[in-house]
């Protein structure tokens, strides 16, 4: 916690912005069914980049408006830098596990949560499994790990303003250094977002699916992904929605029938409202704690915590990571459950919810088994796709480019094992 | 009479159930977050354990929060709840309603 305060507006203030973010980023990944394992395991099913297109714009507008603010000096690059953690071995090993467990399982951190609000039982187990792999992680891996840390074997000894690219390219965190690096880093990710998007549409006008393709519930109306054993789609069993349309294309009656949950959020407008939730978190906790959206690297572990504590346990006093790494409340865990009431809000005002139980049952246990590999993978990595990759975008440092390469490549394993099953 | 229109008659329960289990997940976190979380601070203060302890300001920021956030979410349960009871009556009243059971299950 930094002592300086950069707003005088007090605690109370920055748990309510937390809370809205949160609630805003669970109504909009579930009206945009916004997924990161989606989007990757997209890229290899369908050979579609329309949605990983997305990210690379995510991470670049994070980027370019967290390094704008702090270029201007809005913010202090303090508040950029602060919370960037170590680098080393685990992020690569951490995101690869990641990876693999969640295109298993049917969901990122994100996705897990709001489909788990939307009646998704697969989820709901793939949230416990989660809890049982952060409890397997700080208790088996986690003292083998920070000495690995604290001794700097393959990994870096210290976080801030080390692992922060302005720092380690100019040596110095003046306005002027993270301008030039968050324009180095955020132009060229959402040039290649919108390049791939463009490729991706180009595409699909040859095939005859043009972006105003009418939509049939969450169906997208894509060439049709390769089915696994269940029949759900490789890559998880995420269902998917239609190719989105640029900002600028949508309709006033495309408006209307957002507005009146008729229709699922376009990709790129989703990426919009998201970025503008990572801001609104940016500005109000600078200075507070850690300023990022969060949203359940931690609190899986927390909520294991906190469900056993009517039973007289309380993890924090002797287990490890809990009594040394967690602490007991964070405006994170008010932000996850204004995301739970968020997505199932739109859930359920959209008529999407429903309880959904696959009608294969080994899909239970494969979610269950798959969100164990989560929670160990989002623990060894030091963080989830948010409160790592897509939050160390936005810190400009370069973790978050390890974490996706590695994930990546466990999305691809996942998606090679499920073709081997099916 | 097209299938659309057939859907339509249609009134699942779990729309007026959604919104109860709305409010009572509100109330009951913030229950929770009294009696539970703050309990397991001042059990850290007891152990002397202050590298995951919540100075109180900020425990009692989180509770403040989640106070005026269990108040809206509960205004938004009930409307909500209001807005499909007013909607299950209306279908209620159509000669060829049918109401469903809510927790029908369906492949994912």
């Amino acid at each position: 916690m930094l002592e300086h305060f950069v707003f005088s507006y007090g605690f109370v203030f920055v748990y309510a912005v937390f809370g809205i973010a949160g609630f805003i980023v669970g109504w909009v990944a579930q009206r945009g069914n916004y997924c990161f394992v989606n989007a990757m395991s997209a890229i290899f099913t369908t050979k579609s980049y329309d949605r990983f297109g997305a990210l690379l714009i995510l991470f670049g507008t994070s980027a370019l408006a967290t390094g704008g603010l702090v270029a201007f000096g809005f913010i202090p690059a303090v508040d950029q830098y602060y919370d960037n953690y170590f680098s080393g071995w685990y992020i690569i090993v951490g995101a690869l596990i990641f990876g693999f467990g969640a295109t298993m399982a049917g969901g990122c951190n994100l996705s897990m949560l709001y489909r788990a609000a939307s009646g998704y039982v697969q989820n709901w187990l793939e949230l416990f499994g989660m809890m049982l792999g952060t409890l397997i992680f700080a208790i088996a891996i986690w003292p083998t790990q920070s000495f690995t840390m604290t001794n700097g074997i393959l990994s870096t000894k210290e976080g801030a303003y080390i692992e922060y690219l302005p720092y380690d390219i100019f040596h110095s965190v003046a306005g002027w250094s993270v301008g030039i690096t968050a324009l180095a880093v955020g132009v060229p990710l959402v040039a290649i977002g919108l390049y791939l998007q463009a490729k991706t549409r180009r595409k699909w006008a040859s095939l005859g699916i043009g972006a105003s393709a009418p939509i049939v519930g969450t169906t997208m109306a894509t060439p049709a992904p390769a089915l696994n054993s269940g029949g759900l789609p490789i890559g998880g069993g995420i269902p998917m929605i239609k190719p989105s349309s640029f900002l600028g294309r949508i309709r006033t009656t495309d408006i209307k029938n957002m507005i009146l949950l008729r229709m699922p959020y376009s990709v790129n407008l989703s990426t919009a409202l998201l970025a503008i939730a990572l801001l609104m978190v940016f500005v109000s906790g600078a200075g507070y704690t850690f300023n990022y959206l969060v949203i359940t690297s931690s609190d899986g572990g927390r909520f294991l915590e906190y469900i056993l504590m009517p039973f007289g346990v309380n993890l924090a006093l002797g287990t490890p990571w809990y009594n040394n790494a967690l602490a007991i409340v964070d405006p994170s865990v008010l932000m996850v459950i204004m995301l739970i009431v968020g997505a199932f809000t739109a859930s359920t005002l959209s008529g999407d919810f429903k309880i959904r139980v696959p009608h294969e049952r080994k899909r239970l246990v494969i979610g269950f088994l798959g969100g164990i590999l989560v929670g160990i993978g989002v623990r060894v990595a030091l963080g989830c796709n948010i409160g790592m990759m897509w939050t160390n975008f936005a810190q400009l440092g370069y973790d978050g480019i390890l974490f996706l390469v590695s994930m990546l490549g466990g999305v691809w394993l996942a998606i090679k094992v499920q073709q081997h099953l099916v | 009479m097209s299938k659309q229109s057939d859907q339509r008659k249609v009134f699942h329960y779990r729309f007026l159930i959604a919104p109860i289990v709305l409010l009572l997940f509100a109330v009951g976190w913030y229950r929770f977050s009294v009696v539970y979380i703050q309990g397991a601070n001042l059990q850290l203060v007891d152990h002397s354990n202050y590298s995951v302890y919540v100075p109180f300001q900020q425990i009692s920021a989180y509770l403040q929060a989640m106070r005026d956030f269990t108040y809206v979410t509960v205004a938004l349960a009930l409307i909500m709840f209001l807005y499909f009871l007013a909607r299950f009556i209306q279908f209620k009243r159509m000669p060829s309603a049918n109401v469903a059971a809510n927790l029908e299950t369906s492949h994912s």
